[in-house]
């Protein structure tokens, strides 16, 4: 809500006053007493005391008075003559004892008050009046907080003792207590005025006169400023009961030279926690003022902090609970997923199926054998959480040169391309492919988690960086359903779904092309794409996303006769990691070079690009760097998060020669394997080592290669 | 938007929904061409492209949109709009609209299935929108014709208003659409709510 005006009616609080034995319990404000006996008939005490230095604590006598509470005296500072108001004029009718001149100098009792020594404000002797509640007032405080977060400046009113609104950078009105009156007639008067004023000043005009409730004025005496009374016995006398703190307390700030209220309030604690002051601070800033010899107004206020009053987690937290917490992605063939049995898991906000379990089988078995029908027959996963970007412009070329490590200005129309970014500190950052649709239209393709990231990444850099580049960028992830066929039989299967030649002459490795794709009678425009992520014979089908259950379908249908079968998250790790691609996170984990990763020979010496003049840094071309390597358990299976030493038997500490950073059961090696950072790595081809746990308290033997497990020569996926 | 524990609550059928009365209409606008436009503001010839193209003029100014024949333009940003028809033959060819925006200088991309669009009717639609946005729907503020881009719930949506009604239109991500909807009907069951079928985007 974005309000035109706020008329602030946050009341008022009413202020203690500082003397010898004020924490004992039985001790409160006078107000808080009156509330107990008006608002919930609760007698807090059988006989007061009442301490006031204004009218407002001869009303709650009297109310304490009808209540049946004996009032034994009302001590007031103040002299005869101010006591003409309504209020003392009825306690006096009512036959209450009062003490014009005198105050509380020292209250008795522990756990409970048994009475209080009353004395001349000029001096002199004491005198103990017997009682077990005592009720004090020493005057309100506009409660200002809001106005004053809201930043609306403060002015010391001498009549009240204290702080009222006085002018708002912003379109806000305090109204009625909050902006200093007191009186109940002033209060009402005061709010009917503020909301009309705001309601005509906002344009909407009363169209009748509005009644409100009104009340006769009371006379009232004027206020004489009493922040303590001092101790004659040197005890304590409390300010700030929340937080402990003292008339003397707040001397000595002075003494040590804490004079701004703010380190006041830091060596002291006046007015911190949950209280922020509310009773106190007016007291506080009070006597540190006359502490310094200063006036109030010169000491000023400390900074009033939100929340006003303690706020629930649960206001805080409003609807973003439960599912709510964050949005969820689902893919346009998220349905059909679930309607085959998919286990899903969460991929950043997406939903991606796991892996396919029939019945009787684990989520393990089922990936095993979903990795094994691709390298076999063929599968199907749904690729469509990729970050998709497109780019069209006179100088695209140029800028995929700059963002890429490799070279982007010879890729014809209808190819495609592996490309990998660094950060400008040289650290791998994204990989993907590139694709040039037409002359000067192309499609980068991301990570599923890094889409956000590299988009942000390429606008910056049109943006700020190189904005003379005629490059524009979109974001079309959520415009293409994609799938990813592959596995020998792809192109059998997709020979019987689309318009175009996809043989290997006409349709070559890193091919893409249009075409139609024939789903169950429709025909759907498709962008097709030959690039491979499995090492198999593979592609890309990419169709509007209204379409991506047709195409989904279509695909699985045409396939059938080629035992096709749809394959999850986990059996696309286990394929990707049988060849070695390094995924972002597990290896391109924010540490790690192209040339650490095995792509150095990506990165083009002839021209520049984002992050390469830091490649050459000594420590990122430091022989000893940990190099991605590929591991074959000898026996046993290779843990879960394990480091790499040379011998686990050695005299702690031992030391990591590296880590595993993915790990797999493959069914098409038929063994444990991972690839892993290791120092060295690619001089240390051949040889065995250990891969440990100590979590899983796991010692493994293995075999260190190169980091490909099947088809080093990549045959398979240019057939 | 806490959760319910009436599962009817998000479902897409036509139907009435959540308490009695009905004081909230929701319904999706089907979305059949929606391309983005980018270039530079100040370029005629590119203006001259997209005005021979989809019979529009881009607006200008921020947050606002134009209409042609069928077709919206929404501002996005300084260089880029997006052109919503509800008719699927609405622009022509898309290649060769792409290489007429190319050739004037600016950008053309087919982005027809990114976004979902729902229509939030009724009475208390402006309460429908305020449990999930901070913006601020007051007809006054923001009025017939204008468009802004904020969050509903923890989505990115972009919110369009065709006339000075308490309609409104929010478009948010295709991947999206599905929890946006489901947060559309959480916060319309306290008023009572009915689905009505699906409309064209206008």
């Amino acid at each position: 809500m974005r309000a035109g005006t706020v008329v602030l009616a946050s009341g008022a609080l009413e202020r203690g006053i500082a003397y010898d034995g004020n924490d004992r319990p039985g001790t409160m404000l006078a107000g808080a007493a009156q509330a107990y006996v008006t608002r919930y008939g609760v007698k807090p005490g059988t006989r007061a005391t009442i301490f006031a230095n204004n009218d407002s604590g001869y009303e709650a006598a009297v109310r304490l008075h009808e209540a049946g509470i004996a009032i034994a005296a009302i001590a007031d500072p103040r002299p005869e003559a101010a006591l003409s108001g309504d209020h003392p004029q009825r306690a006096r009718a009512a036959g209450v004892t009062i003490l014009p001149g005198s105050a509380i100098v020292r209250a008795h009792g522990g756990l409970r008050v048994t009475g209080i020594d009353l004395a001349s404000l000029a001096g002199g002797a004491t005198r103990r009046i017997d009682c077990d509640l005592v009720c004090v007032s020493g005057g309100w405080n506009p409660a200002v907080h809001l106005y004053s977060q809201s930043r609306g400046k403060l002015r010391y009113d001498d009549a009240l003792a204290t702080f009222v609104p006085d002018a708002s950078p912003q379109s806000i009105v305090a109204a009625g207590a909050a902006n200093g009156k007191i009186d109940l007639s002033a209060v009402l008067a005061d709010g009917h005025d503020a909301g009309l004023a705001t309601a005509a000043r906002l344009g909407f005009a009363a169209r009748t006169p509005l009644s409100a409730p009104a009340t006769a004025a009371v006379p009232t005496g004027p206020l004489q400023a009493l922040w303590s009374v001092p101790s004659r016995h040197g005890a304590k006398c409390f300010v700030d009961w929340q937080n402990d703190v003292t008339v003397a307390d707040i001397a000595l700030a002075a003494r040590e030279g804490y004079r701004s209220v703010e380190h006041l309030k830091r060596y002291t604690t006046l007015g911190m926690g949950t209280d922020q002051g509310k009773t106190a601070n007016i007291v506080g800033l009070a006597l540190l003022a006359a502490e310094l010899g200063v006036s109030i107004p010169r000491v000023g206020t400390t900074t009033f902090r939100p929340p006003y009053t303690p706020v629930t987690m649960g206001a805080l937290a409003g609807h973003e609970v439960g599912a709510n917490v964050e949005p969820t992605r689902h893919s346009d063939m998220h349905d059909w997923h679930i309607e085959h049995g998919a286990r899903m898991l969460n991929a950043g906000l997406w939903k991606r199926p796991h892996s396919y379990p029939r019945p009787g089988e684990s989520e393990d078995e089922a990936a095993n054998r979903e990795a094994k029908n691709v390298r076999s027959n063929v599968g199907a996963v749904d690729v469509s959480t990729l970050g998709k970007i497109e780019l069209q412009g006179r100088d695209v070329a140029e800028f995929l040169n700059r963002v890429y490590i490799n070279r982007w200005d010879t890729l014809g129309v209808g190819r495609c391309r592996y490309g990998v970014m660094l950060r400008d500190d040289g650290m791998v950052f994204d990989d993907g492919t590139t694709s040039r649709l037409a002359e000067s239209h192309y499609l980068m393709t991301t990570t599923t988690l890094n889409a956000v990231n590299v988009m942000q990444h390429l606008e910056y850099l049109l943006q700020v960086e190189w904005p003379e580049l005629e490059v524009f960028a979109t974001s079309v992830t959520e415009q293409w359903a994609a799938a990813a066929l592959a596995g020998p039989k792809a192109r059998q299967v997709l020979s019987e779904l689309v318009s175009i030649d996809v043989s290997n002459a006409a349709f070559p490795f890193l091919a893409v092309g249009e075409c139609e794709l024939v789903a169950g009678g429709a025909r759907i425009p498709a962008r097709l794409f030959r690039m491979s992520y499995s090492g198999e014979l593979a592609y890309e089908i990419h169709v509007p996303a209204t379409h991506g259950r047709a195409m989904w379908q279509a695909v699985l249908a045409a396939g059938e006769a080629f035992g096709i079968m749809p394959y999850g998250t986990e059996a696309m790790s286990t394929l990707r990691i049988e060849k070695g691609h390094v995924v972002v996170g597990p290896e391109a984990d924010g540490r790690t070079t192209a040339d650490d990763l095995g792509m150095g020979k990506l990165v083009s010496p002839t021209k520049w690009c984002i992050g390469k003049p830091l490649l050459a840094r000594p420590a990122l071309t430091a022989p000893e760097r940990w190099q991605l390597v590929g591991l074959t358990a000898i026996d046993g299976t290779i843990p879960r998060g394990g480091k790499l030493v040379a011998d686990p038997g050695q005299a702690t500490p031992i030391p990591m020669l590296g880590h595993i950073s993915s790990w797999c059961w493959s069914p098409n090696v038929d063994g444990s394997i991972g690839l892993a950072l290791l120092e060295r790595g690619r001089a240390r081809h051949g040889e065995t080592l250990w891969a440990v746990s100590p979590l899983a308290d796991a010692r493994v033997k293995v075999r260190v290669g190169p980091p490909c497990f099947i088809d080093p020569e990549g045959e398979r996926l240019r057939v | 938007m806490s959760e319910s524990t009436d599962t009817s609550i998000g479902s897409t059928a036509p139907g009435h929904y959540g308490a009695a009365g009905s004081l909230v209409f929701l319904s999706e606008a089907t979305i059949a061409t929606a391309w983005n436009v980018q270039g530079s503001a100040d370029s005629s010839p590119m203006r001259a492209e997209v005005q021979r193209i989809a019979g529009v003029e881009l607006p200008s100014a921020p947050n606002t949109t134009s209409q042609g024949a069928g077709v919206v333009a929404l501002w996005l940003g300084p260089q880029s709009w997006l052109l919503v028809a509800a008719d699927a033959a609405a622009f022509g060819n898309f290649a060769g609209a792409r290489d007429a925006l190319n050739a004037a200088g600016g950008a053309l991309f087919d982005v027809s299935a990114s976004r979902i669009a729902y229509v939030i009717e009724g009475p208390r639609a402006v309460d429908v929108l305020a449990a999930g946005c901070p913006l601020d729907f007051d007809p006054r503020l923001f009025g017939a014709g204008q468009c802004r881009q904020s969050l509903y719930g923890r989505v990115p949506a972009m919110f369009y208003r065709q006339a000075t009604t308490p309609a409104c239109t929010v478009l948010v991500a295709r991947s999206f659409a599905r929890d946006t909807w489901h947060s559309l009907c959480t916060a319309a069951a306290p008023y009572g709510y009915t689905v009505r079928a699906a409309s064209r985007f206008t």
